[in-house]
């Protein structure tokens, strides 16, 4: 540190008496030649830095719900109209945190080689990282991704509320682990009859919604179903 | 003599049909994609090995459908944006790593360097939840900055530019050190103009993969504006999954930056590829 010192302090003094001898337009001549590199380097240190540093205070980070509506040929990401009325319904104030609805992924586990694709391996990426709170596919590949243990048992203590609520709607599938204690473990609430087919017509047939296995935001999905039935009864 | 100049010439005339058709068979897929994008549904659909053209005239409207469909010059851009800053990253950062590893001696040099191999041996996708992670909670997601995270360091690069390094003759640098040149001056005024041509190469692997990178641009820039022509086109996938004329037109348009980027810089993409003996 001593030597760096000293190193610097016997360069510094080599640079300002080469300065001191020249005129301003001369000295920015000088100084532009010699560390151009420096001076570029140095901006582009601070304003990539700068930026970090905005974006990770001020950016809405958080979400308050986030979905994956897979194999879906219709638009239900951010924006959409099932945006806009689940937003206007739950209230929650998308300045503070997300609302994220993702309808860009295809894949179904249920099929050999369903899962050989870049869109289960992201999709596997949002459940393991915890963010992700639900996924709804059709059933056939829900239940696909709920043997593969990605999707919260339903009688689990966190989604207890959501249990009672749609016991009569559960979809099972079969354990991931085989030593698991159940023969079949709920992992999915049928909502073929929900506004996502009657309304937002993002499915044909049936549908599935299934919590995600690392969810810390069991309330947003219970939120979500709420919105998809109130909305249905209304209409029926 | 004669014999002899008879089978040189046998010899080059097979040699040229064999290339011919292997090149034939390489553009196949090429025309094959071009060709269905201007057919109509049903003739794209059709067993006929003889309907290798357009029976019903050349729908060039299918370009017009996809175009309309989706915003290209915000694909292109965002595409084009990640390449770029992926490549300058890439190389500045694997040149200064491969410098270091290639020609200074520090203490834990060894441990370091074998940390940045271990990257390469482990799947690209361990890596996909962290990093997920970490733009996440930087706010990042749906932002360049986002697309470009991962490819900021290479470790195949500052392997790549290590040995590049190591390659060179001693005596320059000794010679600029003599001279009272600095290791930084040592490093950009010397070795690093030297290394060019593994620069370059690292320069087209990086944007390759990059151009072909699929899962990352689809997990942290879902948003449309954002996202990428890969992850675009995937999207167009799901959505023309059976309406193969107008996925080819899709894949066609798509395709057309890395054609350009290809005709520009096609020698240093041949030399790039015969420097570091890689397959793209």
């Amino acid at each position: 540190m001593e030597k760096a010192k000293i190193w610097f302090r016997a360069f510094w003094a080599r640079e300002k008496e080469k300065l001191d001898k020249l005129t301003t337009r001369q000295k920015i001549r000088y100084i532009w030649d010699y560390y151009w590199l420096w001076i570029l380097g140095i901006v582009c240190f601070f304003s990539i830095g700068g930026y970090m540093i905005y974006r990770a205070c001020f950016a809405v980070k958080d979400y308050w719900f986030f979905c994956v509506f897979a194999n879906t040929m219709e638009e239900g990401g951010n924006g959409s109209d099932l945006w806009k009325d689940f937003v206007a319904y739950s209230g929650y104030d998308t300045s503070q945190k997300k609302v994220e609805m993702n309808a860009s992924m295809y894949f179904d586990p249920s099929i050999p080689g369903g899962t050989n694709n870049s869109y289960y391996q992201g999709f596997v990426a949002l459940v393991e990282s915890g963010e992700l709170d639900c996924v709804v596919m059709n059933t056939e590949g829900l239940q696909g991704v709920g043997s593969s243990g990605r999707l919260l048992d339903l009688t689990d203590e966190s989604s207890q509320e959501i249990y009672a609520k749609y016991k009569d709607r559960l979809v099972y599938c079969e354990p991931y682990d085989e030593e698991y204690e159940k023969d079949l473990v709920p992992v999915g609430i049928d909502i073929s009859d929900s506004l996502l087919i009657t309304k937002y017509h993002l499915y044909e047939g049936d549908c599935a919604l299934g919590i995600s296995a690392y969810t810390s935001r069991p309330e947003g999905v219970e939120t979500f179903l709420e919105f998809l039935f109130s909305e249905a009864e209304e209409v029926a | 003599m004669e014999s002899a100049e008879k089978h040189a010439r046998r010899n080059k005339i097979i040699t040229h049909v064999v290339l011919i058709i292997v090149s034939f068979i390489m553009l196949v897929p090429f025309a094959w994609m071009i060709l269905t994008a201007l057919k109509t549904n049903q003739e794209s659909i059709s067993v006929n090995p003889f309907y290798i053209f357009p029976h019903n005239g050349w729908h060039w409207e299918n370009f017009a459908t996809v175009w309309k469909s989706y915003n290209f010059i915000i694909l292109y851009k965002n595409t084009l944006l990640m390449i770029f800053f992926r490549v300058v990253c890439a190389c500045l950062t694997a040149t200064m790593a491969g410098y270091a590893f290639g020609r200074l001696r520090f203490p834990g040099k060894k441990v370091l360097f074998t940390m940045v191999l271990i990257q390469m041996m482990v799947p690209a996708q361990i890596f996909i939840i962290p990093q997920y992670l970490m733009v996440s909670k930087m706010g990042m997601l749906n932002t360049t900055f986002g697309l470009v995270w991962p490819g900021i360091v290479t470790a195949f690069g500052t392997y790549l530019l290590k040995t590049g390094y190591e390659g060179l003759p001693m005596d320059l640098e000794e010679a600029a050190n003599i001279d009272g040149c600095s290791i930084p001056g040592r490093f950009l005024h010397i070795m690093m103009p030297l290394t060019r041509s593994s620069m370059v190469s690292l320069g087209i692997f990086t944007a390759v993969f990059a151009f072909k990178d699929l899962m990352w641009p689809m997990i942290v820039c879902p948003k449309a504006e954002c996202t990428t022509l890969s992850a675009g086109l995937a999207k167009m996938q799901g959505q023309y999954g059976s309406e193969y004329p107008t996925m080819m037109a899709a894949a066609t348009l798509a395709v057309l930056p890395m054609v350009i980027i290809y005709v520009i810089f096609q020698k240093q993409f041949v030399e790039g590829i015969a420097t570091s003996g890689g397959k793209l």
